[in-house]
């Protein structure tokens, strides 16, 4: 069963190697930290030529360079096998509701238009998102100008004309990028992030900033604690998280104002949200996507993934940004980037969806048996998983996982959001508004907490490669909070819907994988997709009362300084 | 050795921002509708000190087979050949 030609590359990474060479590199690995706020400077953004090199493995070789993993052929062969909506109704189709990879599709094809597609989210965005208020700014013009250059040439980039919701912590040349606080309200980049630079070679179309919570802290919130952006399912209750920090970005992606969306995930940002809205999102292994460009709040912890329709949507963001940049030096050095669009392909024995690769995935005690719709939900993605050829085994919990991932050492990470913002903090600690708490305390670990939280990372893979994933390819989390500290990949997915206190909304389980084990987390996530319409599931339009409802001066609420504090990812 | 009072707490916590140059009294002292307040922010720290940290400070660890490692990712990039 599975693709014999080729093995994932969580199967190729030497994880006897990676444990003994943990303690040569640790105190060199704090070099080349990201510049708060004037990060953008001078020279040109890195393309795929102006990368060095490295000699890469042969046997899962590919480019290097942010972005570079993308092989033309794989690419055009990925496009040319993909089905085509069906434009056969009576109706005009609203190309808001295709896939990325289905318009992606349709553009190669010539029956749709990068502008046309672009004003179909311009149009939705001009409707809707005074209720969602999923974006921080809307670059429509910029955007139809982009369309129309990309309609004037061949459809080549794995993206070309796909309209994308871009985080507003993440660098865009010429566009505000505020991170939704007082201390970069009127901060301008000028060149773009080394990851956007990459999306802009593969065609992309940015459509505008998403909202995010200060800072990326929390919910989307005004930097004094208002609530925005609402989660798509439940426009017209604000008390509804969105999930965060990546709100804007879930909500856009839910609401058909953006194909997908670029996030960042310190403790969750990604992950979060996709569970709250019910989009796919990918936090990939720490330093496959460069951070140069991205505004920090954990030099160790910070990553950028895609939160998609689906996937393969989710497949063809992480393809298009992946990659070496030597403006981030935690991305060199790192296996080659693979081809994550055919791992994100189904593949098919006889005539059912079969995960490509074999698969273990391992489930705590306990995961699978909760009451409810929760508990349904993960025993039905179980079923589905079985049911494309993924083994389920149990795996216990090791010792001492419960205390190295517990909130006491994930409050380490608060150090290195204070460090960085310490002078803006001199400058006056009303520039943190409500996120003030988090960035605050982190100046009271000391230096020997700090460095033992280093320890415990060490102690925590350890666990976790040869406790956990030394059973099982795949593992279902509770928590992101563990491989957010250590830097591996999470995928989260929608499996179904769950009431809550009389409000529908979307559930989603969490997967982790090993190392680089972004193509295992495809795999198994399109195999099960191929066979359910959770991920197709989505919220109907706001109703004329949720818009009359958000209209009325504080009607979305806020939220307080503690619970910013509790909630801080 | 007698904990130290919430009071002792606060004056560390105070002295510790004066030392670094923060002024935290252009915060209003105590006002739960403002986006931050002296009262809220101080109680926080403390209960960062005297709930978290030591349960850090106190976890067991070899000092000699758990160095510390800042970027674990980096560490798998060596591939079967």
């Amino acid at each position: 069963m599975g693709d014999g030609s080729r093995q994932p590359q969580d199967a190729l990474v030497d994880r006897r190697s990676f444990l003994v060479r943990m303690g040569a590199l640790s105190a060199a690995a704090a070099v080349g930290c990201t510049p708060v706020g004037s990060g953008s400077g001078a020279g040109p953004a890195p393309g795929r030529g102006d990368v060095p090199v490295d000699g890469s493995p042969a046997d899962v070789g590919t480019a290097t360079g942010a972005g570079a993993g993308v092989d033309p052929r794989a690419a055009e062969s990925f496009f040319r096998e993909l089905p085509r909506p069906d434009l056969s109704g009576a109706a005009p189709t609203d190309s808001a509701e295709f896939t990325a990879w289905e318009a992606g599709a349709l553009l190669r094809d010539g029956r749709l238009g990068a502008l046309e597609h672009t004003e179909a989210y311009l149009a939705r965005i001009r409707r809707w998102d005074g209720v969602y208020q999923a974006f921080n700014e809307v670059t429509a013009e910029a955007a139809r100008a982009r369309a129309r250059a990309l309609d004037g040439g061949a459809a080549e980039g794995i993206l070309h004309g796909i309209p994308l919701a871009v985080k507003d912590n993440i660098h865009t040349a010429g566009v505000r990028t505020t991170a939704n606080s007082h201390i970069f309200r009127d901060f301008i980049p000028d060149r773009d992030a080394t990851l956007v630079s990459a999306l802009r070679g593969a065609g992309f179309v940015m459509v505008g900033k998403s909202q995010l919570g200060p800072l990326a802290t929390t919910r989307a919130l005004t930097p004094d604690g208002e609530v925005t952006t609402v989660n798509a399912w439940t426009p017209g209750n604000p008390d509804v998280s969105p999930g965060g920090s990546s709100s804007g970005s879930a909500t856009a992606v839910m609401a058909r104002l953006a194909a997908s969306s670029l996030g960042t995930q310190t403790g969750g940002s990604i992950t979060m949200p996709s569970r709250a809205q019910g989009t796919t999102g990918l936090k990939p292994t720490f330093g496959r996507v460069s951070l140069d460009g991205v505004i920090p709040l954990s030099y160790t912890r910070d990553h950028v993934g895609p939160l998609a329709r689906d996937v393969r949507d989710a497949a063809l963001v992480l393809q298009a940004m992946a990659g070496e940049d030597h403006r981030d030096p935690r991305t060199l050095g790192l296996p080659p980037v693979p081809d994550y669009l055919t791992a994100a392909t189904p593949v098919e024995e006889g005539g059912r969806a079969r995960v490509r690769w074999d698969t273990r995935l391992g489930i705590f005690p306990d995961w699978a048996d909760g009451g409810g719709d929760g508990g349904q939900n993960r025993r039905a993605f179980l079923r589905e998983a079985e049911s494309v050829g993924v083994d389920v085994v149990e795996i216990p919990v090791p010792d001492g996982w419960d205390e190295l991932t517990s909130g006491a050492f994930n409050a380490i990470r608060l150090v290195e959001r204070a460090e960085p913002f310490l002078p803006y903090m001199k400058d006056d600690v009303r520039l943190m508004g409500v996120t003030l708490t988090s960035f605050l305390s982190g100046l009271f670990v000391s230096g020997d907490e700090y460095l033992k939280g280093q320890r415990a990372k060490l102690a925590l893979l350890r666990l976790t490669l040869e406790g956990v994933l030394d059973r099982c390819d795949v593992v279902a989390l509770e928590s992101h909070i563990p491989f957010d500290m250590i830097g591996l990949p999470l995928l989260a997915l929608p499996v179904g819907i769950r009431e809550m206190g009389g409000v529908e909304l979307p559930d989603g389980v969490l997967l982790g994988g090993a190392p680089f084990g972004e193509e295992r987390l495809l795999a198994v996530g399109t195999a099960v997709q191929a066979r359910t319409d959770w991920h197709r599931r989505r919220p109907p339009e706001p109703s004329p009362a949720d818009e009359a409802w958000l209209r009325r001066p504080g009607a979305r609420g806020r939220l307080d300084l503690d619970t910013v504090a509790r909630e801080a990812q | 050795m007698n904990y130290p009072s919430d009071a002792e707490l606060d004056r560390f916590i105070r002295t510790r921002l004066q030392l670094l140059g923060i002024d935290l009294s252009v915060l209003p002292e105590e006002d739960a509708d403002a986006p931050a307040d002296q009262a809220r922010v101080v109680a926080a720290v403390r209960r960062l000190l005297r709930d978290q940290m030591p349960v850090v400070s106190d976890f067991p660890l070899d000092p000699i087979s758990v160095p510390p490692v800042l970027y674990t990712s980096a560490l798998s990039g060596r591939l079967h050949g």
